[in-house]
């Protein structure tokens, strides 16, 4: 079986990063709709690059794995195009599932913050990514497709096609698209509700490619118009230092956890975050019924619970 | 050039060029606070229930100090263009690592990964020190 060659989306993807990026800078300078900030930006470019370079690390480790699965696969797809169609349509499956574990366990959220802590949202925001994901074992979660019987090289390529999709949507440049495509796929505004903190956007809309996920598993909220994002996590950053920004909730969940119960250590590395042994800390679900109650007359709306 | 240098020489330049040009559209100054209220509504967002009974912003308006009516301190602080708070003391164990008192102000470090120093520019004395004995309490 000839595996065909495919480019690495990632790498290729990097002028398009930067010309877009500079379309944005000039729409935000006309319309004052889109704003950077020096340092968070160079922040996230930072973040950006040390990712890539931390992929490129952990390529070989994950790759081996993967490959020493597939061979002990249950079904053998092909190469055809249509395979890759299927192949990318269970990636983005396989992606909104990790990437909700990612905000529902504090262990996998301990990577996935950095990609929210930028109170910012435009297209730079898209590149500030974890550098501790191998750590955290987001890469897991890909391997029952490869025990199914899609090629690691598939799934690399599916993922980075999707990693790209994904990278445009971080944008105030663009309102909203027809309802149709709103309907189906993941778009600037989906999106920006994911980024947001306000009480009722939190812990919604992981999709990747295909906003359909979220809708079918109870997760979608859509933005309102009258109440507009604020971008960032709960408890703010209060430094642009790189290594600060990749490593700071790791150091907390060590702080956390040390000297406690092994049953309250296993609540803080893998119970949901803001989850503590003597609730003096808050969840997204605890933060949500707050609101709730202080605003009874939202019951019911989505991103809502339906009693305080 | 082989394809790694390539891509890594883009990625720099890149970064630069991105960066240089936020500098030029004149993102790159610090925002301060306008103002207590400002700090106020702020502190409002990530504390509802707080309520704030006094306060001071710092001399260049990049931070500001609140008293809470349970006797707390919150601060509200500036990185960049935008704003983070935090409760500097009571309820929940020690914040602060003590606090350094200089002709410029305060320095606080923090016992808080992601907000690792917070600092307060008050060329009062009387105000310095107040606020110092207010964060030692
Ligand atoms: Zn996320
Ligand atoms: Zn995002």
């Amino acid at each position: 079986m000839e595996i065909p060659d495919y480019p690495n989306i990632s790498e290729w993807a990097v002028p398009f990063y930067i010309v877009t990026m500079l379309v944005e800078l000039g729409i935000g300078w006309f319309t004052g709709r889109v704003r950077y900030e020096t340092r968070d930006t160079l922040a996230s470019l930072v973040m950006g690059g040390g990712s890539l370079l931390a992929g490129a690390l952990t390529a070989g480790a994950i790759g081996t794995v993967s490959l020493w699965l597939y061979e002990h696969r249950l079904f053998t797809f092909g190469f055809e195009p249509w395979w890759i169609v299927l192949a990318f349509v269970l990636d983005d499956l396989r992606y909104y599932w990790v990437h909700r574990f990612g905000h529902e366990i504090r262990w996998l959220w301990a990577a996935h913050i950095v990609h929210h802590s930028s109170q910012h949202y435009n297209l730079s925001t898209a590149l500030r990514q974890t550098w501790t994901s191998f750590f955290a074992l987001w890469w897991v979660v890909r391997l029952p497709l490869v025990f199914l019987g899609l090629h690691p090289a598939v799934l690399a390529f599916c993922g980075g096609i999707n990693l790209v999709y994904q990278y445009w949507i971080h944008t105030e440049a663009i309102r909203r698209f027809p309802p149709w495509f709103e309907a189906i796929m993941n778009t600037p505004s989906h999106h920006r509700v994911h980024h947001a903190t306000n009480p009722r956007y939190l812990d919604a809309n992981y999709a990747g490619t295909f906003i359909v996920w979220d809708r079918l598993f109870g997760t979608f909220v859509p933005e309102d118009d009258a109440e507009p994002c604020r971008y960032g996590i709960v408890k703010s950053l209060g430094t642009f230092n790189p290594l600060r920004i990749a490593l700071h909730e790791w150091v907390g969940i060590a702080r956390d956890a040390t000297g406690l119960s092994l049953r309250q250590r296993l609540g803080y590395l893998i119970g949901p975050p803001g989850w503590s042994h003597d609730g003096s800390r808050k969840t997204s679900a605890d933060l949500k019924r707050e609101h709730l109650r202080r605003h009874p007359e939202e019951a019911g709306k989505p991103g809502r619970p339906e009693v305080a | 050039m082989d394809k790694t240098t390539f891509l890594l020489a883009f990625v720099i330049g890149g970064v630069g060029l991105v960066t240089l040009a936020t500098v030029l559209l004149g993102w790159g100054r610090r925002v301060p606070l306008s103002g207590l209220q400002e700090a106020q509504d702020r502190l409002a967002i990530d504390l509802p229930d707080a309520t704030v009974t006094g306060g001071i912003v710092a001399d260049d308006g990049l931070a500001a100090l609140l008293d809470l009516d349970d006797g707390r301190v919150a601060a509200v602080a500036c990185l960049g263009d935008r704003r983070w708070t935090r409760i500097l003391t009571g309820a929940g164990g020690p914040r602060i690592r003590g606090v350094q008192v200089s002709d410029e102000g305060l320095r606080i470090p923090l016992r808080d990964p992601g907000a690792p120093i917070l600092r307060v520019a008050l060329a009062d004395a009387d105000t310095r020190a107040h606020w110092a004995a207010r964060l030692e309490a």
